[in-house]
């Protein structure tokens, strides 16, 4: 060993040379690796926004025209790669603070907050946003879903179903950092007929009056398929019938008043984005309903339509905070 | 309590107790810095019987040796579909298929979970044919047919077939009331994990002439983690979808006329973390029902060690299908290799457990 040692010196020499620039140039990788995937980002950690069309608290504005399929953006996930459906989409300037009246600039690490809607505010409308209630069963301002008005067209888990809210994420490290994760708070009515299912069928999703889930994606490209990640509806938080049996026979559902409705919940929601550096779409979509199969069953307990405090939800409020 | 009896512990501590010393595990405990695998951030467990070692096939093939009854053998993504494509509804489409990560051709082979996952098991009480000879000299190895414990259908993955079925029943001392006995052709037939609390009265390890406490404590998940991948700053995330049963005749039926359950009958299920410090070969060794050995561990007075007792309870007073985050703070103690999902009381079906890892890893690419 200490005879080979001095021959040895030039090449370790060299090696260390190489080595030292190696490492020169790795740290400076390292430091451009570290600015762009820095695991927690300083900024707005939170956010909040008023699913209405209140003129001083809500973000959103009733729609004039259904949206259509569109080249998706530029920035956005899947731009390039052809359309996606879009919805309405947040006002920029009515992000507010947690508080949800203090108006704060919209995050950069949120490309977009959209809504799903099928409609106009008015009768016999799927979903929609803002304008004034339609019935005994509606309510206005806020993004609201009528069952008995959701035909069976508007099922599916996809990014073609129009029924939806959307939030579309600037994944850049720069301001989500690679460690941080991304809880939603959701703020809603949700209404049913029966506490369970009517045992139908024995698939337990389709006998249910309505499914919600929570899916993620990494695309908003309108033929991909989203990634189930969980249920939100439901549960629903009140029920007309005493019984989950039978085709809503009156010996166990009762009419009941609207203002007896299922009460604002609020549920969290936790995305593990830190397991998944590309998930960048996270998308509550009403995935099925099962009164469209008879929708006169409905109009016995909810009038003739426009059901969101009667079989629907009714979205109050979305927050999002990085954590 | 006071009435509860230990008619099984001594047997049961003969042949399962193993003390955990945690000053020699706390050398093996994960570094601060590891780095797992970044292909390995999550994994979907969906309780169907097809994707755990079930009795059918158990008797019908072979016992191997790699799993037992109850254990899983196929992992799937989180990327792909969930347990819905199970029934193949019209509006999940084929490309939202559940994404295995295990060979699809290895079901009574070792599978390839995620390497932080050491193994998941449901408690099954349904551990031989109790009227029939065929196959039950191979389930021997996992149940515990020769320690005269009676199969039960409290818990099991929710067979369809029309063979035998044991007469209901419990170990001495035999609770009373007994429930009416399940018309097989009530079964739903869902084939998803499921337990149905009135046949569990005298399944539970504790003894007692009080059924809620012999019901108690049978019917539950174990999600063994091998910490020694998983880094020391990290916590789970954990998604669990299921459905408890309801009162009234609605779907899914109990069975057998059991239309009658109270609000107390509500489902109620309880997270435990616990250390158990064993290797996947003691894990799969263990006789089915796991639990009575579990219990005996775990749940005696002074044998712990369970480190975080009720992590969080959850139920349901509404029945319907629904989705419970729990966030399993695994950072907080280097000994926790697992996530007990204990039934305290009521009927549920299993439908999916999710986990994603948090944290103290380098971004997927």
């Amino acid at each position: 060993m200490h005879h080979r040692l001095p021959r040895l010196v030039p090449l370790i020499a060299v090696l260390l040379l190489m080595g030292c620039e190696s490492q020169t140039q790795t740290d400076e990788t390292s430091v451009a690796l570290s600015t762009a995937g820095k695991e927690f980002v300083s900024g707005t950690k939170g956010v909040k926004l008023n699913l209405s069309d209140d003129s001083a608290t809500g973000s959103f504005s009733a729609p004039l025209v259904v949206p259509s399929a569109a080249t998706i953006p530029l920035g956005y996930p899947g731009s390039g790669t052809g359309f996606y459906l879009p919805g309405v989409s947040a006002k920029p300037d009515k992000y507010f603070d947690l508080d949800g009246v203090t108006p704060i600039t919209k995050p950069s690490w949120i490309s977009d907050v959209q809504l799903g809607v099928t409609g106009s505010p008015g009768p016999n409308v799927c979903a929609t946003v803002g304008g004034p209630a339609a019935g005994p069963f509606d309510v206005g301002g806020f993004y609201r879903v009528s069952e008995a008005d959701c035909s069976s067209s508007l099922t599916g888990a996809t990014l073609s179903v129009p029924v939806f809210i959307r939030v579309i994420l600037n994944r850049d490290t720069a301001f989500i950092g690679t460690r941080e994760n991304l809880m939603l708070q959701l703020e809603y009515r949700a209404t049913g007929l029966r506490p369970n299912s009517d045992g139908s069928s024995s698939n337990p999703e389709e006998n249910l009056d309505h499914l919600w889930k929570v899916f993620l994606g990494q695309t908003l490209l309108s033929s991909a398929s989203l990634t189930p990640f969980s249920i939100l509806i439901p549960p629903n938080y009140a029920h007309w019938c005493t019984t989950g049996s039978g085709n809503y026979d009156s010996s166990s559902c009762q009419p009941i008043a609207a203002n007896r409705s299922a009460p604002p919940i609020v549920k969290q929601v936790l995305i593990p984005l830190s397991s998944n550096s590309k998930q960048s779409v996270i998308q509550i979509q009403r995935v099925t309903g099962r009164i469209h199969a008879n929708p006169g069953q409905v109009s016995s307990f909810c009038s003739t339509g426009n059901s969101p405090l009667c079989l629907g939800v009714v979205f109050h409020s979305l927050t999002l905070l990085r954590m | 309590m006071k009435e509860a009896r230990w008619a099984l512990l001594p047997l049961l501590l003969l042949g399962c107790a193993r003390e955990i010393d945690p000053a020699s595990f706390q050398e093996s405990a994960p570094a601060a810095t590891a780095a797992p695998g970044t292909d390995e951030a999550s994994a979907r467990f969906i309780f169907h019987r097809d994707n755990f070692t079930n009795l059918e096939d158990f008797v019908t093939f072979q016992n191997t040796g790699f799993s037992c009854l109850g254990d899983v053998t196929k992992t799937f993504r989180t990327q792909g579909g969930d347990y819905s494509s199970s029934f193949s509804p019209s509006w999940n489409p084929l490309s939202a298929i559940p994404f295995e990560i295990s060979n699809p051709g290895d079901a009574l082979q070792p599978t390839y979970k995620p390497a932080f996952v050491k193994n998941i098991s449901v408690d099954i009480t349904r551990t031989y044919y109790a009227e029939s000879a065929s196959g039950t000299v191979q389930t021997d190895a996992c149940s515990r047919r020769t320690d005269s414990i009676a199969p039960s259908p409290c818990a099991d993955f929710d067979p369809v077939s029309t063979g035998p079925l044991p007469a209901p029943g419990s170990p001495v001392p035999t609770p009373t009331p007994l429930p009416t006995p399940v018309n097989p052709a009530d079964r739903d037939g869902l084939l998803f994990y499921r337990v149905r609390d009135p046949w569990c009265l005298g399944q539970g390890a504790m003894q007692s002439n009080e059924p809620d406490l012999s019901k108690a404590y049978v019917g539950g998940v174990n999600i063994d983690l091998d910490r020694k991948v998983i880094g020391g700053s990290e916590d789970l995330l954990m998604l669990i979808t299921y459905q408890s049963f309801v009162s009234g005749p609605s779907w899914p039926y109990l069975g057998g006329g059991l239309t009658s359950l109270t609000e107390d009958d509500h489902t109620k299920l309880r997270v435990d973390l616990i250390a158990t410090a064993r290797g996947l070969d003691e894990l799969l060794e263990r006789k089915q029902p796991r639990m009575l050995g579990d219990f005996a561990e775990f749940g005696a007075a002074g044998a712990a060690p369970i480190l975080i007792r009720s992590l969080v309870t959850l139920e349901d007073p509404f029945s319907s299908m629904k989705t419970e985050s729990v966030l399993v703070p695994l950072s907080s103690n280097p000994l926790v290799d697992r996530i007990r999902i204990e039934r305290i009381r009521g009927s549920y079906q299993l439908y999916q457990i999710d986990l994603y890892r948090l944290g103290d890893r380098p971004p997927v690419n």
